[in-house]
């Protein structure tokens, strides 16, 4: 089926014409900007309200940073808002609070909205040549859904005990103990998981069903590719999530004893007893979703980074069906290794093996395109914009959350160090060092083509540089932490005579932490600035292949005048005898 | 070029712009202050007059001002020495172990570590020791509100203090059971600063609820004269001569204040409070020898197992409130005596929030009923050793409807504590007398 | 600029394996960031393991650190020239494939032997003639927010009444196999002792066992590392290795009715 035969039933022109001509004020604003149903509309609403959630994110993580630096020392703003009466320092109850909000908010209001939200809506039907995804109306749904979410998260640090403390891996029976902010932040991640779905469902379909003629699947830019496999990962994954999700407000709410045992001395409100559940179902349940979500954290970006490289580069993507099949192989497997989340968890140890096989697999397909990358940039001619400098970074830090990947799938090495500072240093290299990374990147890359400006390169190119640099100072030495047995999630790790030695490091680590984020100043007032002064861009700045540069930068309802034909794939740069450098795909053949 | 002065000036002007508003959060936050005792003010109100009537305000500025005069502020304490160098008070608490304790969280140069308290405890116990630090409301049972003077654990009898190894024993090996850590690993020095600041926070609690109770009995009349009060100075020590006391002559207002100060100060706290710690070394309840045959045996004796059974379940009445199974659900519905304390005001129903919604307003935790303790677990809160189980028993645990047995003789106490030693080792079903002696080597982790 | 680049990401595998090298060797102001001592003797397999990882997982690292910041500074430079147009090789991806998997296969195997003698192979005794698992020597139970050991006493059994019951500091022999049988009062915590390369959840509702054969008469630090509430970094405890006289020394000196037996000599 094509573009042209399928009939997109209140399809965007007529709800462009519907909104359009209302003779209601209110009704031409509220279907343009706010529920609208173009797919353009709904990715920079998912844009704006994740760049929010960052900000809010990384503060948070800098007052985490604020007390391992300077521990219970008064903390700025915090401390005289909301701890005054006890001299400014925070609680230890609520640096648990501070973490578990800190990494719900970047795992599930800013690194997935903003890859499959974002970058997944705006692109997906321009890179394959459609006029907008195959369900409009659901994929508003799925943008709106977020906003219960935000809701409840906002509602949970309002309540006495100022917010949920169990970690974003919510491990029961902690996280049924006592309070409504439990409560309330599982049905915040249930609203997420279910605007995930809706969004996972439009991807697939649209992707299967919308492609252009001439588009065939291996004619689909990187991103997309990316993009879609993510949708599969959350179609199947999310699920069992939010059913866990239920499972465990039910436990709290009804004491269902899913998970909670026999003879519990808890110190809760409610005697806890359970009816012979087992804490370890959650585990699983929860990580069989949080295992792949990594991978739906990632695998856009790597797309995006892709495509971004190989434009820079001047140069074919290398090896492009190794490319998809090692994303294939990568979801694939990232299904059954999520077992490598509780090697030391009480599960059984001959589990354990099998997890450890899978996860070692695993480190195959992510290192084929590492060289594959490698490969782009090789006898290429690169161009060192923003957008490709992100790239580069991506690869280089990828390689290093990726190797650190390697010792915590040895069995008996990540049993010494999980639960340590050494996780937190691999897992904030594959998300921030490489996922945020390639986000920056995408935005300086698309920013034209969302807003019809540019961003301005050369603050970008110090963005990039004071990142680089501060996300390297601030999470490689969290390696070191983590292999002294230094833990995570602990408000005053100093505690232990032996870690007393590690403060300096850690005060070298918030320090860095904090460029880090004065860094991020630059990129925002970049990326206003540029909404309203930046330089006016042409429809094609970057000379790039694919089939959203071939329309007008802002692109109208319907995003192509008439459906494109494909006659080649996204990656022909520099080929031999053509006259230009770059050739795009819907140019039709001399 | 001129892009990017201007991409240069605007990024100048919003990155100013951040800093300043980054700065204004920098201020230092004020020196925290003891809270006032809220909960008991509305009480006496509520005891005392009429509804909507109230103390008059002016009330509150005395009681503080006594109270910070005697008693310092969180981060600079002081200790009363209203009788100079031989105060009684100076022999319960150092005050430099006090300083240590107090203030902000830092290190001196010689590395000692300074504000234990707040680092440790304020935020649970709260800056004036009330049990309603920002913690608190999620934990259960609630942090020990200092300021009643009671405590549960300790090995004086009721309505005594507790001695200062109770208190170093709790902070070392903390509550099982409750939210109260183990902090095994603090110097002896720290813990013994610790130490002195809750007695310190004890006294003053205990004290402030003196003189809140005195005041509806006052109809009007002011506490103290303030404006004396401030410009009294502090007795001077036999140290400093008694040429600095005959160098001012005292004026009428300050014999009168003298005169005040004796009741107030003299009296309330000294006569009746401080008394009552300086002497708690003597109080402290003596375990009997136990029976022999309870000592020589790997486990307790069949016969006494079976005698503290019956006692439980007869003349020592254990069985209402820890229940025919011993899980501890024979009542549920009871309240320590720190919820009690305002709970049990006339016109208060627990079972309605409008009746006490003035109490929780006033700084009062909602009221959460007190659990007795399940006997199948081997956990208790005051510790495991037989001697501890037997103060339990016989002194009972103040603050709490566990109550003293005056009426069992050592040697029947001894029998209960067999008993409840054997318990959690018990066979619950399919049990006689000889089935209920514990089994050696039994793994099972279920029915405890 | 494209140098400054090049430079930039060179910086990151030279300045990375420099730092890794000054740790190992000690010297300020990186010393103190490898593992500490280690006193299993399971442990050792452990840390070989740790090292041989990290050797391989540098070879990779510098190669193609250097690789990316060599073709950065190289191919940043072509702006006369043209790209190449070399979309893909298949050699090239059949090389890479099979030498990456055979070092995970190879790493797969050689882990499995430290993985079961930490968790798989329990010690076994002689008891009465069978061969048994080895009894555990205490029993360690995590609760918020601390840790009780309940050593079993003269009889060698857990759970009977002449169990001596220790707060927050476990003693136990070395140079001997230790079997500890971990519970939990409350919520999930996990017992983790950085001395020994030991960790291991303890599960409410569940009895996991741990066991160890420590080297040294040295005292090590217990550490929660699983969150378990507020009051999780504080939970600590310390593990005293003595000699096994020593231990049974100690072990017969405990008793519930200790206190009043020196009272009792007393009178």
């Amino acid at each position: 089926m094509t573009a042209e035969g399928f009939s997109l039933n209140g399809g965007s022109d007529d709800v462009a014409a519907e909104h359009r001509t209302s003779r209601n004020p209110l009704v031409r604003f509220l279907g343009t900007w706010v529920f609208s149903r173009d797919h353009k509309m709904i990715g920079l609403q998912f844009l704006f309200s994740s760049l929010i959630w960052l900000a809010i994110g990384g503060l948070l993580a800098l007052a985490i940073r604020w007390q391992l630096a300077w521990p219970w020392t008064e903390i700025p703003i915090i401390g005289r808002t909301l701890f005054a009466a006890e001299g400014g320092q925070i609680t230890p109850q609520f640096y648990n609070v501070l973490f578990t909000m800190h990494a719900t908010i970047m795992v599930f209001f800013v690194v997935v909205p903003i890859l499959t939200g974002a970058f997944g809506n705006y692109l997906i039907p321009l890179m394959i040549g459609a006029r907008d995804m195959a369900f409009p109306t659901m994929n508003m749904l799925s943008y709106w859904l977020m906003w219960p979410a935000f809701g409840c998260m906002i509602w949970a640090m309002a309540t006495p005990e100022q917010g949920p403390d169990f970690g974003w891996t919510a491990y029961p029976p902690l996280s049924v103990l006592f309070g409504d902010a439990q409560s309330l932040w599982t049905l915040g991640l249930v609203f997420v998981g279910i605007s995930s779905m809706l969004g996972s469902i439009n991807y697939i379909t649209t992707v299967l069903q919308l492609r252009a003629p001439g588009m065939t699947l291996f004619r689909m830019p990187m991103t997309v590719w990316g993009l879609f496999i993510t949708a599969i990962l959350q179609a199947f994954a999310l699920p069992v999530l939010t059913a866990a999700l239920v499972m465990l407000l039910l436990e709290k709410v009804f004491q269902t004893g899913f998970f909670l045992p026999n003879g519990l001395e808890a110190n809760a409100i409610q005697p806890l007893d359970g009816s012979g559940g087992q804490p370890l179902l959650w585990q699983h349940l929860f990580w069989f979703y949080s295992h792949p979500a990594v991978y739906i954290m990632v695998l856009p970006a790597m797309g995006m980074v892709s495509d971004m490289l190989s434009c820079g580069a001047r140069k074919p993507l290398f090896g492009y069906r190794p490319m998809v099949y090692s994303m294939i192989a990568i979801s694939g497997l990232g299904f059954i290794v999520w077992g490598h989340h509780m090697f030391v968890s009480g599960m059984s140890y001959f589990l354990s093996v099998s997890f450890m096989i899978s996860t070692m697999l695993i480190a195959l397909p992510s290192g084929v395109k590492v060289f594959n990358w490698l490969g782009t940039i090789w006898g290429g001619k690169l161009r060192m914009d923003s957008p490709t400098l992100f790239g580069l970074g991506f690869i280089s830090m990828f390689i290093i959350g990726g190797l650190s990947g390697l010792l915590m799938a040895a069995t008996p090495v990540d049993m010494v160090i999980t639960d340590t500072y050494f996780i937190v240093a691999h897992f904030h290299y594959v998300l921030f060092g490489s996922s945020i990374l390639g986000v920056f990147g995408a935005i300086y890359f698309w920013f034209p083509k969302m807003f019809g400006r540019m961003m301005n390169d050369f603050w970008g190119q110090v963005h990039f540089f004071l990142s680089f640099i501060f996300v390297n100072g601030t999470f490689f030495p969290m390696h070191f932490l983590g292999a002294r047995g230094f833990l995570r999630r602990t408000a005053d790790p100093y505690v232990v005579e032996g870690f007393r030695d590690l403060l300096p490091v850690n005060q070298f680590i918030t320090w860095c932490a904090f460029g880090m984020a004065a860094a991020q100043v630059i990129f925002l007032i970049n990326f206003l600035g540029s909404l309203f002064w930046g330089r006016k861009a042409d429809a094609n700045p970057w000379r790039a292949n694919s089939l959203e540069w071939t329309i007008p930068n802002c692109p109208p309802h319907g995003n192509f005048a008439s459906i494109p034909e494909v006659y080649r794939g996204p990656y022909e740069y520099s080929y031999p005898g053509h006259d230009s450098d770059y050739w795009p795909q819907s140019e039709a053949p001399a | 070029m001129a892009g990017m002065w201007r991409a240069l000036l605007s990024s100048g002007g919003v990155l100013g712009g951040l800093l300043a508003l980054v700065l204004t959060g920098c201020e230092k936050v004020p020196s925290p202050e003891f809270r006032a005792n809220r909960v008991e003010w509305v009480k006496q109100e509520r005891l005392n007059l009429e509804t909507d009537q109230h103390l008059p305000v002016e009330y509150r500025t005395q009681v503080d001002t006594l109270l910070t005069s005697l008693f310092g502020t969180p981060d600079d304490p002081r200790l009363p020495a209203f009788y100079g160098e031989s105060d009684p008070l100076g022999a319960i608490i150092s005050l430099e172990r006090l300083k240590q304790a107090a203030g902000p969280v830092s290190s001196d140069e010689q590395g000692r570590h300074l504000g234990l308290y707040r680092e440790h405890c304020a935020h649970c116990h709260g800056i004036t020791g009330d049990g309603a630090g920002p913690t608190a409301l999620a934990l259960y049972p609630y942090p020990r509100d200092f300021r009643l003077g009671k405590y549960k654990f300790k090995s004086t009898p009721l309505r005594r203090p507790p001695t200062d190894d109770d208190l170093v024993r709790i902070i070392r090996q903390g509550i099982p059971g409750s939210a109260m850590p183990a902090f095994t690993t603090l110097p002896e020095d720290e813990v013994l600063a610790l130490v002195d600041y809750v007695k310190y926070l004890t006294i003053r609690g205990e004290y402030e609820r003196r003189l809140v109770a005195e005041l509806p009995g006052l109809e009007g009349e002011p506490l103290v004269d303030l404006n004396v009060l401030r410009s009294a100075q502090p007795k001077p020590s036999a140290a400093e001569g008694s040429a600095a006391a005959a160098a001012s002559e005292p004026t009428a207002e300050q014999t009168a204040l003298d005169e005040q100060l004796q009741t107030l100060v003299g009296e309330y706290l000294y006569e009746e409070i401080v008394e009552r710690w300086s002497d708690r070394d003597d109080a402290i309840t003596e375990v009997p020898a136990p029976p022999a045959e309870l000592m020589s045996a790997a486990a307790p004796p069949a016969e006494w197992v079976a005698k503290g059974r019956d006692l439980f379940f007869g003349k020592a009445n254990c069985v209402q409130c820890h229940g025919a199974t011993g899980l501890g659900d024979g009542q549920t519905q009871n309240y320590d005596d720190w919820t009690n304390d305002w709970l049990k005001t006339p016109g208060v129903d627990v079972l309605s929030r409008q009746t006490y919604q003035h109490f929780l307003e006033a700084g009062a935790l909602p009221p959460r009923p007190v659990r007795p303790r399940n006997l199948r677990v081997p956990v208790y809160r005051g510790g495991n050793a037989p001697a501890d189980i037997y103060r339990r028993i016989a002194n009972g645990i103040e603050g709490t409807p566990m109550p003293s047995s005056p009426s069992l003789t050592p040697e029947e106490v001894w029998a209960v504590v067999a008993y409840v030693q054997a318990m959690p080792y018990e066979r619950l079903s399919g049990g006689d007398a000889a089935a209920a002696a514990p089994q050696a080597g039994s793994r099972e982790v279920s029915g405890k | 600029m494209y140098r400054f680049w090049g430079l930039l990401f060179l910086a990151v595998p030279v300045v990375g394996t420099l730092i890794y090298l000054l740790a190992m060797l000690g010297i300020a102001p990186f010393q103190g960031l490898g593992l500490p001592p280690n006193y299993n003797e399971a442990g050792v397999e452990i840390d070989h393991l740790y090292n041989l990882i990290h050797v391989i997982m540098a070879v990779v690292f510098v190669a193609t650190g250097l690789m990316l910041g060599g073709l950065i500074w190289k191919y940043g430079a072509r702006q006369e020239l043209g790209a190449r147009y070399f979309t893909h090789s298949n050699l090239l991806e059949l090389t890479w494939s099979v030498a990456a998997a055979g070092i995970l296969v190879f790493l797969s195997l050689y882990q499995l032997n430290s993985w079961a003698e930490n968790k798989l192979e329990r010690p076994q005794v002689e008891i009465a003639g069978r061969t048994e698992p080895q009894p555990p020597l205490a029993k360690v139970v995590a609760k918020r927010f601390g840790w009780e050991f309940y050593h079993a006493g003269p009889d060698g059994r857990l759970d009977t009444p002449d169990d001596v019951y220790v707060e927050n500091v476990l003693r136990v022999p070395h140079g001997e196999p230790v079997v500890l049988q971990l519970e939990s009062r409350d919520v999930i915590h996990s017992f983790f002792v950085p001395g020994l390369r030991l960790k291991q959840d303890v599960v409410p509702g569940m009895q996991h066992f741990v066991w160890f054969k420590a080297t040294s008469p040295v005292e090590l630090e217990i550490i929660c590392s699983e969150l378990c509430g507020w009051g999780h970094y504080t939970m600590q405890g310390r593990m005293q290795l003595v000699s096994r006289a020593d231990y049974d020394r100690w072990l017969s000196e405990q008793s519930p009715w200790k206190q009043f037996a020196a009272e009792g000599e007393q009178e």
